[in-house]
């Protein structure tokens, strides 16, 4: 037993506001009887809750006094050994109509007894009852969060593996840097493509492009012997600026540019709209 | 803290045994008031509060011989007897579901009567209450004075149930801070 892990559990906390159940009113009891530890943490709690209660003190009226002594003068104490004696009451007798009698007092007696034991274990059992459901509930909520954690977690695995090979084609030798620069539309603009020219992948930084308007996209263009070839859609993502793979090998380019075109993209770039381009 | 000394209550407590009324006197003058302002801050009713101040005196009186100095003060057991009572008799006229639920602001009456032996206590204890913050004054109202389960206090309040323990945890470390300074007073 952990004095210590007892003391700040709360439970002597809820004790001395008044808010525990019989069953932990006597195990509170108990343990404070056993450790003297638990006992002065008790007492000083105890201490606290009389002065919270001194601290709304209010005078009784003066009548009330002569009321109370007259109603004590008429209530005769409960002695334990009254308590004691009554249970001596029921001797056997030699009578045997008396032992009937007694008999069945002592069935009746005993049906009570069982009846509230009964009711006694319902009242617990519903109590623990109430305790495993809190428990599920509690249980579901983990298995809720841990669910969505590992959702998480599977998620930055593959930003993390996207990463990962997007910075294994910036870092490789046979990775050719184009510069692309802004056109009329966005004269300052710049944007970058790194193209391996061994394994022909290609990946995109978006430079200082600014976000798309919601109904278009930025689409990649390789202009291969004059002609664009298109290397799909820039996926715009707010949350990430980081360079990403576009679709499509290229084996030979003599230029590479972005174009502005109605989402999802477009068959043969729309030259009004182009926005960054630069030669190989 | 106690009005009566340790080796006092001892004395009076063995004569209210032997069935002596003028120490039951004495015990009655010591802790009336404390109890009477408990039980009038639970019932919110200076009528009901008589009542109930009467019959938690007639059940200290006949239950005395069970009272047993091992589990706690003679002040603490009155205390609970009075609290259960009061939160009886509230439960009785159906009060118990539509609680006030005082702040400490209006809940500190200053005692009457000249039992306050020193002004600035008072000015004191009216600051280090409301030092409390205001979800741990609720709680204590809720079970303290109102006699709420934990699960209703958790259902009234909206949270879960361990937030309440915890709550009641902090609140009475909280109010044993603020009172640690008093007792030193006192």
């Amino acid at each position: 037993m952990d004095i210590n892990e007892y003391i700040s559990s709360g439970i002597l906390e809820q004790y001395v506001l008044g808010s525990v159940s019989s069953k932990e009113k006597q195990e509170v009891e108990c343990m404070a009887s056993i450790y003297p530890e638990i006992k002065s943490e008790l007492e000083a709690l105890q201490s606290t809750l009389e002065i919270f209660a001194l601290q709304s003190e209010v005078s009784p009226p003066p009548k009330l006094k002569g009321e109370v002594l007259r109603a004590i003068a008429e209530v005769d104490q409960i002695k334990d050994d009254d308590i004691s004696s009554a249970s001596k009451v029921a001797k056997p007798s030699s009578d045997h109509a008396q032992v009937i009698r007694l008999s069945r007092r002592w069935a009746a007696v005993g049906a009570v007894l069982i009846v509230s034991s009964l009711a006694a274990l319902m009242f617990f059992n519903y109590e623990s009852q109430e305790n495993l459901i809190a428990l599920k509930d509690e249980l579901n909520q983990n298995d809720q969060i841990i669910s969505e954690q590992a959702q998480n977690l599977e998620a930055l695995r593959q930003d993390y593996g996207q990463l990962a090979s997007v910075n294994s084609v910036l870092t490789n030798p046979n990775t050719q840097r184009v510069e692309m620069q802004g056109t009329e539309m966005f004269p300052d603009g710049v944007a970058q493509v790194y193209w391996n020219t061994e394994d022909q992948q290609i990946v995109m930084d978006r430079g200082n492009m600014p976000p798309p308007p919601e109904d278009q996209d930025y689409q990649l263009w390789a202009i291969v012997d004059g002609t664009p070839t298109s290397l799909g859609v820039y996926p715009w993502s707010e949350e990430s600026s980081e360079p990403a793979f576009m679709s499509g090998e290229i084996e030979k380019a003599s230029a590479f540019a972005v174009t502005i075109e109605p989402k999802g993209g477009s068959e043969t770039p729309t030259l009004s709209k182009l926005f960054v381009i630069g030669e190989v | 803290m106690s009005r009566l000394g340790k080796e006092e209550e001892t004395e009076i407590l063995q004569k209210i045994r032997d069935g002596d009324r003028s120490a039951f006197e004495k015990l009655y003058d010591a802790y009336s008031a404390a109890i009477y302002g408990m039980v009038t801050k639970i019932l919110r009713s200076e009528e009901a509060a008589e009542d109930v101040t009467q019959d938690t005196f007639v059940k200290i009186w006949k239950y005395i011989h069970s009272y047993d100095s091992q589990k706690g003060k003679l002040f603490t057991w009155m205390l609970n007897i009075a609290r259960n009572t009061a939160i009886d008799a509230l439960r009785k006229t159906g009060n118990v579901g539509k609680p006030k639920i005082q702040t400490f602001d209006s809940a500190v009456h200053i005692s009457e009567g000249g039992k306050t032996e020193s002004p600035v206590i008072t000015i004191g204890l009216r600051d280090f209450v409301n030092k409390l913050s205001p979800e741990y004054r609720i709680i204590v109202n809720y079970i303290y004075f109102n006699g709420y389960t934990q699960k209703e206090v958790a259902e009234e309040l909206d949270i879960p149930l361990g937030t309440v323990k915890t709550r009641i945890r902090k609140a009475v470390q909280d109010l044993r801070k603020i009172f640690k300074l008093l007792l030193l007073w006192i």
